[in-house]
């Protein structure tokens, strides 16, 4: 009986030092934020005053949210559309041999070993309105950062490119997965290069391009380093993402009830994205 | 109307490795031509060569009078049947077929007619949904062949196609090939490393060898008459027997052969104008001869034939019998290599049994040893 109970136990054991971390640095954090997402708090942080919902009314009918919102939407799109664009492009163009092609590919994929926030740094300096590489280069006079209409696309682009070295790293093991001799056939079959890129490498490419944009789009959402050092969410609230909204809340205005729950929406919103993606791989990459 | 011309074509990988050399061959409308040797010898590059897959160092290609050497693949008007079929594994068979025509701008209903009829041909109509990983290999193949006659090309390429198919299919596959030469009325150029392939398809044979032409003609006239060591050794199965043998002219203007290294005295003769060319150039020299298994027998038949004077008594005992139903093939050591002898099924002779072995010397064939050429092969 004694041996019996004991295998019984082991697997569980086995399973202790995961659910330790899992539940040490995910789930009591989780169910942490959804708790205080119901309460208003005093500045250290601890839950005061019940109010069921009303921190999330509260941030439904702010004007400041909703531009958080809408700001979040657009630097994810420019993120992922640019971020993937770069890397496909970056590793088609690689996919090639010819002399030199491994320091391309070690540039090409270089942005994935710099840390967001020396990137940004950067690109604080090249976007300098006086003494700026992009200024003195294009003759444009232009204060890119500190101009509401340039800043999010400045932000986005630089967080594109941070993210094009992991897409370009796994594009090039997509298009190393697709065999050569179809390429050749296309050719003797009559197929441009461009009509073998439509009709051949982005098809052999849809497995590993469906799971490059699930984990492009919740990174994308999860941008925070870049924002806080470029612009911390000005100018005039138009780099405003909210990570960076919640950051401002929770540690500036010390409104950890109203940090928490934008923080359980932006849970809610990459969860609907991801389950939708999910249904729409079932149907459309196969083979 | 397809006439396909390579001049002194070359292939050269790097400052020491050539794929092909001095490459020269004349390839007519609707012949089967097959390319055979034995892996690396640098079929494929030439086949590659003629698609425009693989550039040209030095020599020049010529399609229909037409300087080709820089056409790109598509306009040379050629379709390919890869080794592994190369299917578009993101289309189903239909878009496989189609592809091709699909490129061209063909109206649409056109290419659905095509389609249906070239499925018909290979019997994979009711494949035509499925994507290539629902394919068996067999399937895979007919429907790679579908989508290179689908736009009825100049010129057919293939590089073997049969040698992922089980022995079986690939034998029944060689019956169609040749029904569909045929039926195309088309140039076929095939690659293959299997003699029995390139005897049983082509009208006309190329066999190579390191990157260079062996011999090319028609398969009876290059298994009849092999030009050297390699080509009589390469086709045929089993090959052609070999023995080191030493010249010596006799009386009565008959030339002996005296099989070196032998425990006994083996003697055999070559008779008339064949013995004298050789009685006169090599007379106690050493000369290689060759022998096929059909042409060596037993002493009953070899009394029907006449040949009874030329026995070779062999030193050992038979060492294996294959019984492959419609022969039996003996197999002896002999001068430490492999002796085989294919005989009439009816033959008896069991493992472990000695016999004496009747050459029909009319049809042996006698090598120089140094340059390894068939001596009666001008």
């Amino acid at each position: 009986m004694g041996n019996n109970s004991k295998s019984k136990i082991t697997p569980y054991l086995y399973l202790v030092p995961c659910m330790l971390i899992f539940g040490i640095f995910l789930f009591y954090p989780f169910l942490k934020t959804i708790y205080l997402s119901l309460y208003k708090t005093n500045k250290m942080g601890q839950a005061k005053l019940y109010v069921g919902l009303g921190n999330y009314k509260e941030l439904l009918q702010s004007a400041s949210f909703i531009n958080s919102l809408k700001v979040t939407l657009i630097f994810v799109l420019i993120v992922v559309v640019g971020g993937m664009l770069f890397g496909l492009i970056a590793a088609v163009l690689c996919n090639k041999a010819f002399p030199g092609i491994r320091v391309f590919s070690t540039s090409y994929a270089l942005p994935m070993a710099i840390a967001s926030s020396s990137a940004a740094m950067i690109f604080q300096i090249m976007l300098h309105p006086a003494v700026g590489i992009v200024n003195k280069l294009t003759g444009l006079d232009i204060n890119w950062l500190n101009d509401p209409n340039t800043a999010l696309i400045c932000v986005a682009i630089l967080t594109a490119w941070l993210n094009s070295g992991i897409n370009f790293l796994y594009f090039s093991a997509g298009l190393g997965n697709i065999d050569e001799t179809i390429y050749e056939r296309a050719s003797v079959d009559g197929a441009s290069s461009v009509q073998q890129f439509f009709s051949l490498t982005l098809p052999g490419l849809s497995p590993i391009m469906f799971y490059t944009l699930v984990v492009n789009i919740i990174q994308a959402f999860q941008s925070f380093g870049q924002i806080k050092i470029l612009t911390e969410g000005g100018p005039n609230e138009s780099t405003n993402v909210i990570v960076y909204s919640i950051y401002r809340d929770a540690f500036f205005n010390y409104r950890f009830g109203s940090a928490a729950a934008q923080s359980v929406i932006l849970f809610v919103i990459i969860m609907i994205i991801t389950l939708i993606m999910f249904r729409i791989e079932k149907k459309g990459v196969n083979y | 109307m397809s006439e396909i011309a390579l001049r002194n074509v070359c292939k050269q990988f790097d400052s020491e490795h050539y794929g092909v050399k001095d490459f020269n061959l004349d390839i007519h409308d609707k012949e089967f031509v097959i390319f055979v040797g034995p892996s690396g010898c640098g079929k494929s590059t030439t086949l590659r060569i003629i698609a425009g897959l693989e550039e040209i160092t030095d020599g020049e290609l010529w399609i229909d009078g037409e300087l080709s050497n820089y056409l790109e693949p598509k306009e040379r008007g050629m379709s390919m049947v890869f080794q592994n079929y190369a299917l578009y594994p993101n289309m189903t068979v239909y878009g496989n077929m189609a592809y091709a025509l699909k490129i061209r701008k063909l109206p649409k209903d056109e290419i659905d007619r095509k389609v249906h009829e070239v499925a018909k041909i290979l019997e994979i109509e009711q494949l035509l949904d499925r994507r290539p990983a629902a394919l068996s290999g067999g399937q895979k193949q007919r429907v790679a062949i579908g989508s290179a006659i689908i736009r009825k090309p100049k010129v057919f390429l293939m590089d073997e196609p049969l040698s992922n198919l089980d022995a079986k299919l690939r034998a029944q596959m060689r019956v169609e090939l040749v029904k569909l030469h045929k039926q195309l009325d088309t140039t076929i150029i095939y690659v293959t490393h299997d003699q029995t392939e390139a005897m049983t398809l082509g009208t006309k044979i190329v066999v190579m060898k390191d990157g260079l032409i062996q011999q090319v003609g028609a398969p009876q006239s290059i298994y009849d008459n092999p030009v050297n060591l390699f080509v009589a050794g390469f086709l045929g199965s089993p090959s052609m027997n070999f023995f080191r043998c030493t010249v010596k002219a006799e009386e009565n203007n008959r030339t002996a052969l005296l099989l070196d290294d032998a425990k006994t005295v083996k003697k055999v003769y070559l008779d008339g104008t064949r013995g004298k060319q050789i009685a006169d150039r090599y007379n106690g020299r050493h000369v290689i001869l060759g022998i096929r298994p059909e042409d060596i027998y037993e002493l009953d038949e070899a009394k029907k034939l006449g040949i009874e004077n030329d026995s070779v008594d062999v030193d050992e005992p038979v060492v294996n019998r294959e019984m492959l139903g419609a022969e039996v093939i003996l197999y002896f050591d002999e001068q430490g290599k492999t002796l085989a002898v294919r005989l009439s099924p009816e033959n008896q002779t069991q493992v472990g049994e000695k016999v004496s072995l009747y050459f029909d010397m009319e049809k042996a064939h006698v090598f120089d040893p140094e340059t390894e050429e068939n001596i009666f092969v001008p």
